[in-house]
């Protein structure tokens, strides 16, 4: 166990240890940038007027002092002290603005970026008090499993798929996540629904019955064809005979059975193929010995079982399966001019026995619970009910019972409660008509509903020699909830063996970043989906590509549902998910910059979603990495079908949906929401606005100034997209509503993508847009994804306090050329992934 | 606290009483309060996005009312239903809070209270008209309440503009911070209510179910205070969730010594939720009715859809989203469009009328009139996000001395709220106010 104390919280530590790949000029960058942030200029209250004015009165005091307030906001007030209790809520406010760049409005004159940094990190210091060698890890609200992360939990615990979506209801998602503690609730009803789940589950992977004779399956690859040693094989036609062999060894002798399943390949109609197929076993003495016959042919297939119970020595076995052609004709009986060959071939062989019941033992999926197989069976010279045999089957059960309560609760489980399982479960294997089946499954299945397994329980580091009131404010969490807090990250489930390992010998905070390396590499690819899906499935709601409601008939101006179908098809809308999962775990895989997510010259498709978007030469259904011609018009994630399908309506593309995606999710400068009794967007097409185009339309909308702020910055994103329509295809222009009842058709409207960011950057495409946003807009982005990444593994909304620690995760990907794996590394040894806080020593954190 | 003895002698024996007559009216003689008359059942049915009200608003008076287009479906209830004119929820509207109406809309419709507004943490709300009623009755069924929704999926990510996604997708709040989440599926519905497997298993397989609890909640007790003991205070909120679910099992298994096992209804379980929309609502509205007809409950709410919903509507050809049609601009296809929305979904409520109307409770009493429904949205007009002259129609509670056949018009601007307290008080639960009511809303 760990005996060193913990030195006290420095942020820079773990970093300076493990981030050993990068180059040192990186390192000294990251230093220079924590001294800019060490907290030399703390202002006394007397300064602060001063200060403020120094700093903010050129590009605010116009309208936010000197008697004038507009929005209800005076800089004077506030460095004066005169909000009172608002007074933190207002410096807040004023340190979103800067940030998201609202601030000063577009009308006036704009600081310099380097301005505005200074700006918000004078804030941040001075003002909130952030120390960098203090960082607050926050709360974290204890966490239910989710929908998701219960099915994930399972399905690795006991191998049984669980049908989440159908049992569950889905969950409430706060920040727009599902992770968040405070927003996943435990209803009544829910919890009855754990229970009842707890007692399905358990059914589907206890042998109730007790144990049976061993049970072997083989697949069809198994056999050979025309001798011993041929070439697997398993298919024959009609036309010709053959033989197959099957050799296994026995290694218990006695009474086996055997069935052996067959099938009619492409039997689509009658015909007068038949065939002779004989099992045979070869004996000792080299002779044939028939076990099973029957005929092959349209009306006693398309499947068939050959079957035998056979007493056999130890040794080798040798099975033959004998096909006789005794009618080739291929013609079918209705239409004699056409002819449909069959294939006859061979499906599994299963082997049960011995079956005297010499050895017992269980069925998968059963086995990968009840690993230890089978209780004892009393001897002779002792009863059932004797003490020392009734111990013996506790013990056998208390093996299984705790490794199943380690692994569901993800950290071990303390004797006493485990000896009143094991209690419990006795007491059932005991009575009357019970097995020691019955007992153990009760047993795990209190472990399923206890909301030890139900919530993720975080427990701060036990940390010897010191008490927990001379730790710092923060102290690191358990290695147990790390290596949880990291799976559930990447992997959307439960720590495997390694990572519960290190834990458990308390080495884990240490290794974190080799874990990391082993969690992300080739041979964890399905793991890391899952994490992945759950994180950009929600992120760029890649979950919703395949519900989004479209009226492909309306959007392409065609007449038939099944071209619709066709056309826009549930493999389409697969691929769309997959090409942006399979992007972003690319990037992590391959330690690509992180923008190119948006910038990537090359995307993930299958034969489906090419031929959809135009791309020639992909064949088959399996995704596969593409490089993407200028022709092809796609270029990141921005002309990616998911995020493009699920910004739009139904009918027609959304502009304004489109930029708030981008700003929400990419650029992280969310607009606020519209301003009260504003008429709604993209208004009335009626009067002068007749016959305008969206783009128009926008532009008129924005002459209004309440409006301009916020539509200044979606507008030109969304309307640089209009290019692809609202299911993802491109198009040159856009097309003109339907006349309807006196309403006149309305021309088609070419579409002009170009735009101007609120930043000052003009572009005159999509492409540019991308390149813009991957370049000089990259830093956005990194904050941006970092911050959605924060609150997903945190499971918390971001505050002002995380700024620091964020601030440097940023750091550390612009001085690693944006790698998209440095910034998870960074993240997961940062101080709010890492700790928490000390319940013990709440007082030393400055609260506001 | 229940007599754990008691618990289990009952249980043995509810196992093997399935062969027995059923026990309802047993029971009902046993509680003094309700012997003779129909007990009264109050639910709420929701329609998101407003309404198109040049074809919804019927015409007439105190004493007359004429349908118009969108409500048509309704005319073989004339005599059954009272609109409502002119209620308002002025928590609703924007004030200070910006952007946000659908999610407004949604959580003030039962509660007349304003939300808080926050995207995760602090969701603040009240109590909801349905849970206050629902307290009263809780030791009188044996379900608190019912909620229900056809919400299956929902949009990943955020919700309405900075609000926490419950506000959106929960009109019944059990206090300020705990929405009671609806269910849409009906199979597990009807499945709480009366049992899984088909008919004349459902009663084996409810007491086996309800065994399989009892036997888990002691040692989940333990569970529950043992991890209590190592968080922190915000935790430990969390874990009275949990702490509160355990105790709602056992009140419940508490009742069923009261009640005995459910009735068995024939009625096929339904396989999950269907395809197409309309039978969707159809069938939870099935399964409500039966909840009704077997005074397994007194109180429900569905939500035919949360506000904001985007659903398109294919059965009726109408392949755009509801709510971007609803911002119609005056356009004449999107509004016709709209019309066409409203008149599905009053079809469906007709559907669930006609249910109730031919069905009698265990007593031999019109369903219908010992109902009542309040059927409406939180939003008047889509395109303008106005709460105030919202689509409210009451349905059924003949029983409870409610007349039909009327267009009731309040003055402008009167608090939902207001019917809400008139609602309670039929009821049977005196409160003086709710929400943002400002008097008892005297219905005719």
């Amino acid at each position: 166990m760990h005996s060193d104390p913990i030195p006290p919280i420095c942020c820079e530590k773990p970093l300076r240890k493990d981030l050993n790949q990068s180059s040192s000029h990186w390192l000294a960058a990251v230093a220079i940038f924590l001294a800019i942030l060490s907290p030399a200029n703390a202002y006394s209250a007397d300064d602060l007027p001063q200060a403020v004015r120094e700093r903010f009165s050129k590009y605010c005091f116009d309208c936010h002092a000197n008697g004038s307030a507009e929005g209800g906001f005076d800089f004077e007030k506030l460095a004066t002290g005169q909000y009172g209790e608002d007074t933190r809520a207002k410096w807040e406010t004023v340190w979103k603005n800067l940030r998201a760049q609202t601030m000063p409005p577009p009308e006036a004159e704009s600081p310099s970026v380097e301005f505005r940094n200074a700006s918000i990190h004078w804030i941040q210091q001075t003002v909130f008090d952030l120390n960098p060698n203090q960082i607050d890890p926050g709360h974290i609200v204890l966490r239910r499993l989710n929908r998701s992360e219960y099915q994930e939990t399972i399905k690795l615990l006991t191998d049984v798929d669980f049908k989440v979506q159908e049992e569950f209801p889905a969950d409430d998602t706060g920040y727009g996540f599902d992770t968040v503690g405070e927003s996943l609730t435990l209803s009544p009803v829910l919890l009855e629904k754990y229970l009842a789940a707890a007692a399905d589950i358990v059914a589907k992977f206890s042998q109730l019955e007790g144990p049976t004779a061993p049970e072997v399956s083989y697949w069809s690859d198994h056999w050979k064809s025309k001798s011993v040693d041929g070439p697997p094989s398993s298919k024959v036609t009609f036309d010709g005979n053959t033989q197959f062999h099957l050799v296994k060894k026995i290694e218990l002798a006695g009474l086996y059975k055997f069935t052996v399943d067959w099938h009619l390949d492409n039997a689509w109609t009658s015909t007068k193929q038949d065939a002779k197929i004989t099992l045979s076993v070869i004996d000792r003495l080299g002779k044939l010995c028939e076990l099973d016959q029957q005929q092959s042919n349209f009306s006693a297939g398309p499947d068939g079982t050959l079957s035998a119970e056979l007493k056999l020595p130890e040794g080798e076995l040798h099975l033959v399966l004998d096909f006789q052609s005794t009618n080739s004709d291929s013609k079918t009986i209705e239409d004699p001019k056409k002819l449909n060959p069959y294939e006859f071939m061979l499906r599994r062989t299963t082997m049960v026995g011995p079956l005297d019941g010499s050895k017992m033992e269980y069925r998968e999926p059963t086995r990968k619970v009840f690993f230890n197989g089978p209780p004892p069976k009393s001897t002779d010279s002792e009863t059932t009910t004797s003490s020392e045999f009734q111990a013996t089957v506790r013990e056998h059960m208390k093996v299984v019972v705790k490794r199943f309560a380690d692994l569901a609760f993800r950290r071990p489980i303390d004797e006493d409660s485990l000896n009143k399982l094991c209690d419990i479960g006795m007491r059932i294997a005991n009575e009357p008509g019970k097995r020691y089946e019955h007992g153990a499954s009760a047993a795990m299945q209190l472990i399923l509903a206890s909301p030890r397994f139900l919530y993720r329980v975080e427990l701060p580091k036990s940390l010897q020699g010191l008490s927990q009131r001379e730790l710092n404010a923060a102290t690191p969490i358990d290695d147990y909830s790390l290596a949880s807090r990291l799976s559930y990250l990447l992997w959307g489930g439960p720590p495997d063996e390694e990572l519960t390992s290190d834990a458990a010998s308390g080495v884990l905070h240490g290794r974190i970043l080799e874990h990391f390396d082993r969690m992300t590499a080739k041979g964890k690819e399905h793991r890391l989906q899952r994490g992945i899906e759950n994180f950009v499935g929600q992120w760029l709601r890649t979950r919703d590509v395949q519900q989004t409601q479209v009226d492909v008939k309306e959007i392409l101006g065609i007449r038939d549902d099944g071209e619709a179908d066709r056309i826009f098809s549930w493999k389409v809308r697969d691929a769309m998910a997959k090409e942006t999962l399979q992007l972003y775990q690319y990037l992590i895989t391959a330690n690509r910059p992180a923008e190119e997510l948006i910038s990537a010259r090359y995307s993930f498709l299958n034969e489906p979603l090419a031929k959809f978007y135009g791309v020639e030469g992909v064949h088959g259904d399996q995704m596969r990495k593409v490089e993407l011609l200028p022709d092809t018009h796609r270029r990141g994630v921005l002309s990616h079908g998911s995020v493009l399908v699920v910004t739009s309506n139904p009918t027609r593309t959304s502009p304004v949906k489109r930029g708030l995606f981008l700003l929400e999710n990419l650029l992280g400068t969310p607009a606020p929401p519209a301003p009260p009794n504003v008429p709604a967007l993209e208004e009335s097409k009626s009067g002068k606005l007749k016959n305008a185009s969206l783009r128009q339309v926008l532009e008129f909308h924005r002459r209004d100034t309440a409006c301009a702020g916020c539509h200044q910055r979606m507008d030109p994103l969304g309307l640089a997209m209009e290019n692809f329509n609202a299911i993802g295809q491109w198009r040159d222009s856009e097309k003109g509503r339907r006349g309807y009842r006196g309403r006149a058709e309305e021309p088609d409207q070419p579409i002009d993508p170009s735009g101007k960011l609120m930043t000052g950057e003009t572009f005159s495409s999509v492409d540019e847009l991308a390149g813009i946003l991957a370049d000089k807009r990259k830093e956005d982005f990194y904050r941006c994804l970092t911050e959605k990444l924060f609150t997903f593994a945190l499971g918390r909304g971001i505050t002002y306090r995380d700024s620091i620690a964020i601030d440097l995760v940023v750091e550390h990907v612009k001085q690693d050329n944006g790698s998209l794996r440095t910034l998870y590394k960074s993240m997961i040894t940062s101080v709010p992934f890492t700790h928490c806080r000390n319940p013990h020593a709440s007082d030393k954190l400055t609260t506001h | 606290m229940i007599n754990l003895m008691n618990r289990r002698n009952f249980l043995r024996a509810s196992g093997l009483s399935v062969a027995l007559p059923a026990l309802p009216s047993l029971i009902r003689n046993s509680s003094a309060t309700e012997v003779v008359a129909s007990p009264l059942r109050l639910c709420y049915l929701y329609i998101p996005n407003g309404v198109n009200m040049q074809h919804w608003r019927p015409s007439g008076d105190s004493s007359s009312l004429t349908l118009n287009r969108s409500t048509a479906s309704l005319d073989p209830f004339l005599q059954d239903i009272r609109f409502i004119s002119g209620l308002t929820h002025q928590h609703a509207f924007a004030g200070k809070d910006g952007g946000g109406d659908h999610a407004r809309a949604n959580a003030s419709f039962l509660t007349g209270v304003r939300a808080y507004k926050t995207a995760g943490s602090d969701i603040h709300l009240g109590v909801s008209a349905d849970q206050v009623v629902a307290k009263k009755y809780n030791n009188v069924t044996r379900l608190r309440s019912l909620e229900m929704s056809c919400d299956g999926v929902r949009q990943s990510g955020g919700c309405d503009s900075g609000y926490a996604c419950a506000y959106q997708f929960n009109i019944a709040w059990a206090d300020e911070r705990t929405p009671v989440a609806p269910e849409s599926n009906p199979r597990l519905i009807f499945e709480r209510l009366f049992g899984s497997g088909s008919h004349g298993e459902r009663r084996d397989n409810f007491a086996r179910r309800q065994a399989s609890q009892l036997s888990m909640l002691d040692f989940l007790k333990d569970e529950v205070h043992r991890v209590n003991r190592q968080v922190g205070k915000e935790d430990k909120a969390k874990l009275e969730e949990y702490f509160t679910g355990i105790r709602d099992i056992e009140t419940r298994i508490e009742k069923a010594e009261q009640f005995g096992l459910p009735q068995d209804p024939d009625y096929t379980t339904p396989a999950g939720i269907p395809a197409s929309y309309g039978e969707h609502i159809r069938l939870n509205a099935d399964v409500l009715a039966l909840a009704f007809e077997t005074d397994s409950t007194r109180v429900a709410t569905f939500m035919f859809a949360h506000d904001g919903s985007n659903r398109a509507f294919k059965e009726i050809n109408v392949g755009d989203g509801h709510h971007d049609l609803s911002h119609h601009k005056k356009d004449p296809e999107r509004l016709e469009k709209i019309a066409k929305i409203d008149t599905f979904y009053c079809e469906q409520f007709a559907y669930f009328l006609s249910t109730l109307k031919s069905r009698k409770d265990s007593m031999g009493h019109s369903l219908l009139d010992n109902t009542m429904v309040v059927y409406g949205s939180g939003i008047c007009d889509g395109d303008r996000h106005n709460h105030d002259d919202l689509p409210i129609i009451v349905a059924g509670g003949k029983a409870a001395g409610l007349g039909g056949g009327i267009l009731h018009k309040v003055k402008d601007g009167t608090p939902m709220a207001n019917l809400h307290v008139d609602l309670i008080h039929r009821m049977g639960v005196e409160i003086e106010s709710f929400g943002d009511s400002t008097e008892r809303l005297r219905m005719l």
